[in-house]
């Protein structure tokens, strides 16, 4: 039993085939269009959870810095606590050290005295013990002392006296040394200077005719002399 | 001829600028550029210069060779003249020099040259240095004599130096 194929029914599967691929398209267009509404509507929720994130994290970020902020004020007052307490101790410290001190010293001054007294009165037992005849020995002594001090003190001021002495006669020595010497070398010059002046006085009372005269009797004893 | 330059001769520099004329007019007959040896002869040294040279010669002023020779010995000749150096404290005329230059050489017995030396230290006669031998003819010696027996202070030696130009 074979299918015969005529136009018509060519045509009409034609026909047939475009219905079905047309209705298809259509079918894939819709399908299209609704995902894309709903891509859109997951994009928009999306955004919208976005902006919700934002908030919250701004939100978040101003709790934060408050709170930052309350516990660094908290750490402050601790720390200004602290700071006074810490100043309050020292001087308390101080304080008791002080009065440690004070108390140690007023003992030890205690002590001393008690030592002093004590001592004084052993000494005053002592002098009192002291027979007449020692405490006489010890004036004595004490008046030599005294004299010997006495005479080194004026030989002290009399070696003084002869060292000054020596150095003034010293100087003095050098000095008429000095002046001597000056006035000698002063004679001397007034001598040389004389003898120039005498010399240029006499040359220029001598004659040209006297000098070659003079000159003459000069070449004849250089003659008698065998010089010439 | 030759004497009539000596003659003329009586100081250490005559002697010199004689010779400087005699050493100028040999060099002009060597001489090819400047003064020619007339006009050296005829402008630039003595008439006794000239005249010896023209004697010599024999009028031949182109004989080089005997006025060469002849300007050679009187060089020779003047170097020969002894010198006599005689130091004063004057300054003598020009008469004063021939007349003690004169005397020198006829006490010498030969001609001799004077070199007058001026010391300001010299108060009047002469000191007479000849062949390096010295003699003392000044009146120095009595001058200071006399004045130390004025004074006691004794000069050194080297105060006599004072004032000495040399």
């Amino acid at each position: 039993m074979g299918i015969i194929l005529n136009e018509q029914t060519i045509t009409l599967l034609l026909i047939m085939l475009l219905s079905a691929s047309t209705l298809l398209l259509i079918a894939l267009f819709i399908v299209y269009v609704r995902l894309l509404a709903k891509v859109e509507k997951m994009r928009q929720d999306y955004a919208k959870k976005e902006e919700g994130y934002l908030r919250d994290l701004t939100s978040l970020r101003k709790g934060l810095e408050k709170q930052s902020i309350e516990i660094l004020k908290e750490s402050q007052d601790v720390a200004r606590k602290l700071i006074q307490k810490a100043q309050l101790m020292t001087k308390d410290y101080e304080t008791k050290t002080e009065e440690l001190l004070n108390s140690a010293i007023k003992l030890i001054d205690q002590r001393f005295q008690e030592s002093l007294l004590s001592i004084e009165n052993k000494v005053t037992e002592a002098m009192d013990l002291m027979p007449a005849q020692f405490e006489k020995n010890l004036n004595q002594e004490m008046q030599a002392i005294r004299i010997r001090l006495v005479e080194e003190v004026s030989k002290a001021q009399e070696a003084s006296e002869k060292a000054f002495n020596e150095v003034y006669s010293s100087v003095e020595n050098d000095l008429d040394k000095y002046k001597k010497t000056r006035i000698a070398d002063f004679e001397k010059r007034l001598a040389q200077i004389l003898q120039i002046i005498a010399r240029n006085v006499l040359k220029k009372e001598i004659s040209l005719a006297d000098h070659e005269k003079d000159v003459i009797k000069a070449i004849e004893e250089a003659k008698s002399q065998n010089v010439i | 001829m030759s004497f009539k330059i000596f003659d003329e001769v009586r100081t250490v520099d005559d002697a010199l600028k004689i010779e400087g004329e005699l050493l100028l007019l040999k060099d002009s007959i060597y001489k090819k550029k400047g003064l020619t040896f007339l006009e050296t002869l005829q402008n630039k040294v003595s008439k006794s210069i000239y005249d010896f040279i023209v004697f010599s010669c024999k009028n031949d002023l182109s004989n080089y060779d005997l006025i060469i020779s002849q300007i050679e010995e009187i060089i020779a000749q003047l170097k020969k003249i002894p010198v006599v150096i005689v130091k004063i404290g004057f300054e003598p005329t020009y008469s004063q020099i021939i007349k003690i230059s004169n005397f020198l050489s006829q006490t010498v017995g030969e001609k001799v040259l004077i070199d007058i030396l001026f010391d300001p230290q010299i108060i009047s006669g002469a000191e007479i240095i000849k062949d390096g031998k010295y003699y003392d003819g000044t009146t120095n010696k009595e001058f200071y004599d006399a004045l130390l027996a004025q004074t006691k202070t004794v000069p050194r030696e080297g105060d006599f130096l004072i004032g000495r130009l040399k």
